[in-house]
């Protein structure tokens, strides 16, 4: 237990340090990577992770079985190491068994979605499939994951996206999950991609927005073709966009419609990501909705319920041309050290991705450009991605997953069976509002294309940087172990509310240095793309010695801070209600 | 998944093009034979068929074999063989056969290193392909070679910005000015690079000349409001951001736009039109999905296409013969029926509409559009029981469409079952509390039920006055005299009701004036100022 610090002025929080520093020290001492050693390694097959997703592709093109996956980091047992959830894909199609795969699963692997404990020993990983004693059944087609601990019983549930019903698995605390879809009115039949749970009406309980893509009927499933007249896959434009779902959560384990109440004006987009975040800087979580090629969409907080949309306004519902975007993946985070969250979009190849930096009252500029991020982007197809702070230094990096989803031709020509591959990319911040491309040094799993989706980031050894996994479609998940070696001083935090033992998400935690700089984090699962990721933060403080002050603004308005917290470590912090 | 530029129809810009670059074709430094050495550079790139549509890949291995004979021929001159694989060239770019384009203009600019025309789309092709770097220093060479090509230096200028080279890129893009100063392309480019620069007055001056060049560009909106907005001009920022669309503006460019001539087949031109479609370029759209359909006359889908393009050209005849078409073709295409009885409704046929309407039905029986379009021409034709079955099912499959709860409730008031329309009104709201339509359905409702004792003066006020504050026009003004009317506060219905008869006099409605005017009468009387019997909850 660390002693706790008191605070820096009169507060009636119920705050206190706790010190769940797990692996901290090894972090400390574990032998650096040289300079000329790549950033990530790839360890899921020497660590038992053994998953490899399964599109189901026949040849009939049908639009989903390109479009997932992702999955979600989670600490599903509780004791201290994030654990993996991993979402499968299977056959499409009337009447279409594993004989009419192209690439049929090898014998005997299961079914459905996975769950992969973590027995992180002594700094090493070990995965092990848990999935059968969990009691999770997941078969649908899947999509993407989200975690939130819905029931504020302390422990993480995660909610199923998929192409059909989704599921609400309820985190019983003894390992093993159960399937409370139908009674808590959490279910969704429709094709959903991302999804998040927050805390919007600050009633500390958490609600659920789940993002719906578009109608597409198996049996209707209608012949799209390139440029070159070659059968393709579909875009979004030929089919009618879906409404998104916005669930209040009203306690006692039970979920209320109020997207047309809350969300006054939602029209149906074909939506793929998602992120919550206080986008004007009124102590509100906001809600940003990313779409496939029709205007994204900015629901600020009004506070009494409800959610006034003003992208347009805001500047982040189309690029700085004036054009909507496809858009896919996004993330919310304060990149530039300024104290507000900014937005990143990752995009269609022809496109750019988009920087949208904010000036602190939620009005944004597209900054792709003058960011580095644009040019480096137009030639690849982005869906997950995440910003961290892979060294340390205090600045956020920027991770994208690429993946194309129009067959490209040159691949097609060399025999390739599934023609969408192109390499991922890794950005590092250099603190003066730009960032510069990594990929060379970030590690053999960036130089080899594939067909990427979903990222989760997260701190998977405990050792205090950033490790990532990569949810390949029709491939393996990739577990991407942070190497850099990254020797600055950082630290960990776990917001607890009071209600629960999971973290409070949308808390941000700020970190006050000697030399004036401020560094803030917030807590988060959502982002990325149909992925859900570590919500501990990690605050980097490069040559910096110490924290002179720990800032934790909670979501409602409360404040706490602490001076002097030690470093190294991760640490829980405990607010109120 | 979208063409990317959604600018103007190229037709237009071509006649306005002041230089065209296809001279230099004319100037050919080399007429020598090539030299019959070492000649594997000079391998023809062949794409895979695989796929491709018949007359596709019969037109590419065409010109594949024309241009393998001409390297045969030991006596062609290097000029007319760099033409030949130039050729090819473009016509893989057409197709978005990107590498094999790229390895021909390679063996062109090698055999005819004077011609403009193959750096010039080398790096016009590895823009497309964000080969940002790779494609600044193709047009440099092309620019070297003929300077005075306005989009050129347009591509070039938008290539440095994209780079964040902003100087280069104004520089570039005043150099295209300088060559035409009616590019508005170029006026456009050039706004928005000051606009990255923070040279806001600037780059609203150039913005508001390309808008002036090209009345139509749209998109340019966008950026003109952020540079207002820049400038703290709120009230002009909202003004362009409010009038942003979709169409773009590119530079006249015939070497670009004539990609568009090269291909052929069905699949192509669908795509194409589609694009256009999508844009609002419905006439571009109408020619490209007749050329679909000239090629493949038997394909309901450039058919169905075609229709749609003619519908939006308010061609009815002409589209309502190509659903017909699609329909003999291809039975229960769920579009066609749509379409057709969306026309049929426009035309006045309803019984042939509500047939049209209900075979789309009973293909798609979820489509919540089309439930709601049968049921409309259903209450049309006075069949209220069916008309209230198809309103239903509309919201039980959209629970967010406004048109199916306001028509439910309205067929309920019709059948006399006003406690009924007041219940669903009353769940609408409930599920949209800020849907102006719903509200002022069942302010009117409560206003002015025939069923007395559903009345509700004060909450059908309350629901009026915010409904007419935020949008005034003549019904939402008249609905808050019938509820003041109805609160028994008779003088204020009178001059509430005192506007809506401006209004329609000023509109030149004579007859809703008299109407109006009646009523106005009615309230000024002075108590009880409300007939006994009401209005439907028509809106």
């Amino acid at each position: 237990m660390v002693r706790r610090k008191a605070p820096t002025r009169a507060t009636r929080l119920a705050s206190e340090f706790r010190n769940v520093a797990l692996g901290a020290l090894i972090a400390l001492f574990a032998p650096a990577a040289g300079a000329d050693e790549p950033i990530f390694v790839d360890l899921a097959r020497d660590t038992g992770l053994d998953f490899v997703h399964f599109n189901g592709m026949t040849g009939d093109f049908y639009f989903p079985e390109m479009t997932g996956q992702g999955g979600a980091l989670l600490d599903y047992d509780g004791d201290g190491d994030l654990d993996l959830y991993l979402v499968q894909g299977g056959m499409l199609g009337p009447g279409k068994t594993l004989a009419d795969a192209l690439e049929p699963p090898p014998p005997g692997r299961p079914e459905g979605d996975r769950l992969f404990r973590n027995d992180l020993s002594d700094s090493r990983l070990r995965f092990v499939d848990v999935t059968e004693a969990s009691g999770i059944s997941a078969l649908g087609y899947g999509m993407g994951a989200a975690t939130g601990d819905y029931d504020g019983d302390g422990d993480l549930d995660i909610y199923v996206t998929n192409y059909g019903p989704n599921q609400l698995l309820q985190n019983r605390g003894d390992g093993t999950f159960a399937d409370v879809t139908a009674e808590t009115g959490a279910g969704d039949d429709r094709w959903s991609t991302s999804a998040l749970f927050f805390d919007y009406d600050a009633d500390g309980l958490l609600d659920l927005y789940v993002v719906n893509y578009v109608a597409f009927d198996l049996e209707r499933n209608p012949a799209c073709y390139a440029a070159s007249s070659r059968r393709d896959y579909c875009g979004p434009s030929g089919f009618p966009p879906q409404a998104d779902r916005l669930l209040r959560n009203l306690g006692g384990g039970r979920f209320e419609d109020v997207t047309l109440r809350a969300l006054a004006g939602a029209r149906p987009s074909p939506g793929l990501g998602a992120a919550a975040a206080d986008l004007d800087g009124d102590g509100r979580l906001d809600l940003y909705v990313a779409n496939d090629g029709e205007a994204n969409q900015l629901w600020i907080n009004a506070g009494d319920g409800g959610f006034i949309e003003r992208g347009l306004l805001a500047g982040v519902a189309v690029n700085g041309e004036g054009r909507a975007e496809a858009s896919m993946g996004i993330d919310s985070a304060d990149f530039d050290g300024d104290g507000d969250e900014d937005l990143f979009l990752t995009h269609l190849s022809g496109e750019t991705n988009t920087l949208y930096v904010n000036d602190g009252s939620g009005l944004f500029e597209d900054h792709s450009v003058r960011s580095g991020l644009g040019a480096p982007s137009v030639r690849y197809t982005a869906f997950g991605t995440g910003w961290l702070d892979f060294d340390r230094d205090g600045w956020l990096d920027l991770m994208i997953l690429n993946g194309a989803v129009r067959t490209l031709d040159a691949q097609a020509r060399a025999g390739e069976s599934y023609p969408l591959k192109q390499p991922n990319q890794l950005f590092r911040g250099d603190g003066d509002g730009s960032l510069a491309e990594v990929t060379a040094i970030a590690g053999a799993p960036f130089a080899m294309p594939e067909v990427s989706r979903g990222l989760a980031i997260g701190d998977l050894d405990n050792d205090g940087d950033e490790d990532a996994v990569q949810f390949n479609n029709n491939g393996p998940v990739r577990l991407l172990i942070n190497r850099s070696g990254a020797r600055s001083n950082w630290l960990g935090a776990r917001p607890l509310s009071a209600l629960s033992e999971a973290t409070w998400l949308g808390t941000r935690t700020i970190a006050a240095l000697a030399d004036g700089r401020r560094i803030a984090r917030r807590s988060r699962a959502d982002g990325s793309y149909c992925s859900a990721r570590d919500s501990r933060v990690i605050l980097g403080i490069g040559e910096q010695a110490d924290i002179a002050r720990l800032d934790v603004a909670w979501p409602g308005g409360a404040r706490s801070a602490w001076l002097d917290p030690p470093l190294g470590r991760y640490l829980t912090l405990y607010g109120t209600q | 998944m979208r063409g990317s530029e959604g600018g103007r129809g190229s037709n237009r810009f071509r006649r306005r093009a002041r230089r065209v670059p296809l001279v230099i074709a004319l100037v050919m430094s080399c007429v020598a034979p090539v030299a019959a050495q070492d000649d594997s550079w000079l391998a023809v790139p062949a794409p895979s068929v695989e796929g491709l549509e018949p007359s596709v890949a019969a037109q590419l291995e065409r010109l594949r074999e024309h241009v393998a004979a001409r390297v045969a021929d030991s006596g062609v001159p290097a000029a007319d063989l760099g033409e030949a694989f130039g050729e090819l060239g473009r016509h893989y770019q057409a197709y978005d056969l990107s590498e094999l384009a790229e390895r021909c203009y390679s063996i062109a600019r090698r055999l005819a290193p004077e011609d403009f025309r193959w750096p010039y789309l080398t790096g016009y092709l590895k823009q497309s392909g964000g080969r940002l770097e790779e494609a600044v220093e193709s047009y440099q060479t092309a620019l070297g070679i003929f300077n005075e090509v306005p989009p050129a230096w347009v591509r070039l200028g938008l290539t440095y910005r994209a780079l964040n080279r902003l100087d280069d890129a104004e520089g570039a893009l005043r150099t295209a000015l300088a060559l035409d100063p009616t590019s508005a392309a170029a006026h456009a480019g050039l706004g928005q690079v000051l606009h990255d620069a923070g040279r806001f007055e600037e780059a609203v001056a150039a913005l508001e000349k390309a808008l002036e060049l090209e009345p139509d560009a749209n998109l340019l909106y966008y950026p003109l409001g952020l540079s207002y907005r820049a400038l703290g001009d709120l009230d002009k920022a909202g003004e362009a951001l409010v009038r942003h669309g979709e169409v773009g503006v590119r530079p006249a460019d015939p070497l670009v736009d004539e990609f568009a001539q090269l291909t052929t087949g069905e699949r192509v031109h669908l795509i194409r039109g589609r694009a256009a479609f999508d844009a609002g370029r419905f006439e571009e759209a109408a020619v490209e999905f007749r050329r679909a359909v000239e090629l493949e006359p038997g394909s309901v889908r450039a058919r169905v296409n075609l229709g749609s393009a003619l519908a939006q050209l308010d061609q009815v005849d002409a589209a309502i013969l190509e659903f017909e078409e699609a329909l003999r073709i291809g039975p229960g295409n769920t579009a066609a029926l749509f379409n057709l009885g969306s026309l049929r409704e426009r035309r006045g046929e309803l019984e042939l509409a509500a047939a049209s309407y209900q075979e789309a039905a009973g293909y798609s029986p979820r489509d919540a559009e089309v439930r709601l379009g049968l049921a409309e021409v259903q209450r049309a034709l006075g069949d209220l029981e069916n008309a209230l079955s198809n309103f239903g099912k509309a919201v039980a499959i959209d629970a967010g469409a406004e048109t199916g709860w306001i028509g439910e409730a309205d067929v309920l008031a019709r059948l006399g079952r006003f406690d009924e329309a007041l219940s669903r009104l009353e769940t609408a709201q409930q599920l949209m509390p800020t849907s102006g339509r719903i509200a002022h359905g069942l302010s009117r409702l409560l206003a002015a039920c025939p069923e007395p004792s559903l009345r509700d003066g004060e909450r059908a006020l309350d629901l009026a006055l915010r409904v007419a504050q935020a949008q005034p026009n003549v019904a939402h003004v008249r609905t808050v005299a019938m509820a003041l009317a109805e609160s028994g506060r008779c003088e204020e219905a009178a001059e509430w009701q005192g506007r809506a008869v401006d209004a329609a006099r000023e509109g030149g409605d004579q007859r809703s004036a008299e109407a109006f005017e009646a009523a106005r009468a009615t309230y000024a009387a002075g108590p009880p100022c409300r007939p006994p019997i009401g209005v439907t909850t028509q809106p």
